[in-house]
């Protein structure tokens, strides 16, 4: 009896307490949408102060900034004003649906509509950029209380609303909410990839610039094949040096050794992986290039792209390693005892039965593999001489990351935005990588499930 | 009836623990011999020092003398593969390989050198007919033995075991996954089976021991209580613990 009488006064309690959440997340609604009507940031240089509201930021065209030596119009970047209005939307529709009790969706407009301040800080900085351009220095950037206001008031009353929903309702929508953050940013970097490197490849011609031979920014040609072809044939090398001993490794490591000697093993192979990528580097250039150096005197300087596929090989180890060894061991012990129980011979099992059945998790680790040696750049910098030649094992080359990180401090104009196209190529790449990857693991998933 | 399987007071230990006491056993050559007795009681310990599959168990460690056809199979000189191609084993679970099913069959022979195609179909397909599954089989050796029914996956567990030619076979509760149906037909296999091979099933069924084995032995906390003709044993238990277990007032 007292029992259902403490629930109903608990639920009574909710309920006004869910009321209060509610008015309490409307009204800050209402003061986020005032606030974007309300002075923003404030640009202060050349002893002037311009001071912007929201709105203003997303409806003004730009500043007419007079310098010393030339003027300009400096446009407000795109991603500012798109912010700009789709945080007051976002602001406006959840103020209206919290009114409506729809507070899941309530919530998560108030968010993006929070987090929109953060995207107008982020696109700031390139009009910062842009003014410097003009020679104007000694610019500031002081943003005011109301963009704040908009910045906390979608924090809380995003919670707020959530909350009315309950404690697991809210937990939930934490989750989703952290899971849109990392598809957002996924999406983000996609869509700000594509922006940044297409117009080069539209300027430069796409066969030209993924067929050009010969990258040369200072009399604007810029064809990047030498690059692609090396940071293939670098990485295939990797993967024909590194897989076999990478599977062998795992094999002995799930299959025939010692436990005790596996537990000196297995966290010796996953060290490497935690070993920086600069550090390869070192060990490249101070070990390996000198090798073969004397070793082919006649041919080569040492820094190659046979040093390039040594040292990719080494890097990628860890992660074959690991993936193959986790495949192996998710081979039932049944397929081995009945291979054994057939009279074959341990070294049998292993290369008749159980590779065989771990063979789409060691793909799946292959290719991971490749994406790593695809991808990196600090060690590689460091022992492929940087030139950007056809491969040859012996001749120095420039792979597409290193091609990126050695000029990216000084390209300006078309050579920074060729820089970019060549990030956009890279991506590429790792999408088709990852791409295959999901392709390959979701197939050895319905084997296992059949 | 000559002997086959010759074990004399055999002790194995899984470490510390002492899992079988002084077993001794002559299993009779082309007899179908059941091992029975409570679960954790040594039965499918005992039947796996037969083909030495306790090898691979870290800690365990074996005394006494096992006998096949008079030759110790503990010897150090004994080739265990060979050992274990004389006497196949069929689990208790149908654990076929993720292969076809002509893969399956082929992968004993191939394993053992066989590589002629046309000798591997002709033992691919006499190991399906004695193991019955052939005209379920047949239009598609192609495809994925896990596509198999339990039942089916077992009896090709059994053609495969088969494949290679054994004189023995080990089971090791062979139908306990199974439906009564596909059990029914394990059972007529093995009854086809006498008489061409020696085989030793462990059962935790004892209408399945009376069914179709010849002789029965007993088993309890790691010793032998009784071995005798199945017939035998079922109307007339000598010891008293035998009789407790089979009328199930096994306390």
């Amino acid at each position: 009896m007292d029992r259902t009488m403490d629930g109903q006064e608990g639920r009574e309690r909710e309920k006004r307490r869910n009321a209060a959440y509610r008015w309490i997340a409307a009204g800050l609604g209402a003061v986020m949408i005032l606030s974007f009507f309300l002075p923003y940031i404030t640009f202060v240089f050349r002893g002037l102060t311009y001071t912007v509201s929201g709105i203003q930021l997303a409806f003004v065209k730009g500043f007419w900034v007079v310098g010393p030596q030339q003027s300009g119009l400096v446009t407000i970047p795109l991603a500012v004003r798109a912010s700009i209005v789709l945080g007051l939307l976002c602001a406006v529709g959840g103020f209206v649906l919290i009114l409506l009790k729809k507070p899941v969706t309530a919530g998560l407009l108030f968010l993006l509509s929070g987090i929109s301040p953060l995207l107008v800080m982020a696109a700031s900085g390139a009009i910062q950029t842009a003014v410097t351009s003009l020679n104007v220095s000694q610019i500031e950037l002081q943003f005011l209380w109301p963009f704040f206001c908009t910045l906390l008031g979608g924090l809380i009353s995003s919670v707020l609303a959530l909350r009315t929903q309950g404690t697991e309702r809210l937990a939930e929508s934490v989750f989703q909410v952290f899971a849109c953050v990392s598809i957002g940013s996924v999406i983000l970097l996609t869509v700000y990839i594509i922006s940044a490197g297409l117009p080069a490849i539209l300027q430069i011609g796409l066969t030209q610039f993924l067929l050009g031979e010969s990258w040369r920014p200072a009399s604007d040609i810029f064809g990047i094949l030498p690059m692609i072809l090396s940071s293939i044939v670098g990485t295939i090398g990797a993967i024909v040096l590194g897989v076999p001993v990478g599977i062998l490794t795992a094999v002995f490591l799930s299959e025939t050794a010692s436990p005790r000697l596996a537990m000196l093993v297995r966290p010796a192979v996953e060290l490497l992986a935690g070993i920086p990528s600069v550090i390869y580097g070192f060990f490249g250039m101070l070990v390996v290039v000198p090798v073969i150096r004397n070793m082919f005197p006649e041919h080569t300087i040492g820094d190659s792209l046979l040093a390039v596929i040594l040292i990719l090989a080494i890097m990628i180890l860890p992660t074959i390693v690991s993936v193959t060894e986790t495949s192996l061991r998710a081979v039932p012990a049944a397929y081995r005892e009945a291979s054994l129980a057939l009279g074959a011979t341990q070294t049998e099992t292993i290369f008749k039965v159980t590779l065989p059945a771990a063979k789409s998790g060691i793909l799946a680790g292959v290719i991971l593999g490749v994406g790593r040696a695809i991808g990196e750049t600090m060690a590689v910098i460091m022992v492929a001489g940087n030139v950007a030649n056809m491969p040859t094992l012996l001749g120095t080359v420039r792979l597409l990351t290193t091609g990126i990180a050695m000029e990216m401090s000084y390209a300006s104009g078309l050579h920074r935005e060729a820089l970019f196209a060549i990030g956009l190529v890279l991506f590429v790449f790792i999408m088709i990588v990852n791409l295959l990857f999901n392709y390959i693991s979701k197939k050895g998933v319905q084997i296992h499930a059949e | 009836m000559a002997t086959k399987i010759s074990i004399q007071n055999l002790d194995l230990f899984y470490n510390e623990f002492q899992a079988l006491h002084g077993i001794s056993l002559e299993v009779p050559e082309n007899q179908i011999t059941a091992f029975i007795g409570p679960s954790g009681c040594g039965k499918s310990t005992c039947l796996k020092t037969l083909n030495r599959m306790n090898d691979m168990i870290t800690g365990c460690r074996i005394e006494g003398k096992v006998t096949i056809d008079g030759e110790d199979i503990y010897d150090p000189r004994t080739d265990v593969n060979l050992l274990r191609r004389r006497a196949g084993m069929v689990f208790q679970k149908p654990n076929p390989f993720p292969m076809s099913v002509y893969d399956n069959i082929a992968y004993g022979p191939r394993v053992h050198g066989i590589k002629n195609k046309g000798q591997l179909d002709q033992v691919v397909e006499k190991s399906l007919r004695s193991a019955a599954l052939w005209d379920e089989v047949k239009d598609r050796l192609k495809k994925s033995a896990l596509g198999l029914s339990g039942g089916q996956q077992q009896r090709l567990c059994i053609a495969r075991a088969l494949a290679v030619d054994p004189d023995i076979l080990l089971m090791d509760e062979p139908t306990s996954a199974l439906d009564p149906i596909s059990t029914q037909k394990i059972e007529d296999l093995l009854d086809e089976l006498r008489g061409q091979y020696t085989v030793i099933i462990v059962t935790h069924n004892m209408q399945q021991a009376a069914r179709i084995s010849d002789r029965t032995a007993f088993f309890l906390l790691g010793e032998v209580v009784e071995f005798t003709e199945t017939k035998l044993m079922f109307e007339q238990p000598k010891d008293e613990r035998t009789e407790r277990y089979i009328t199930g007032r096994f306390g």
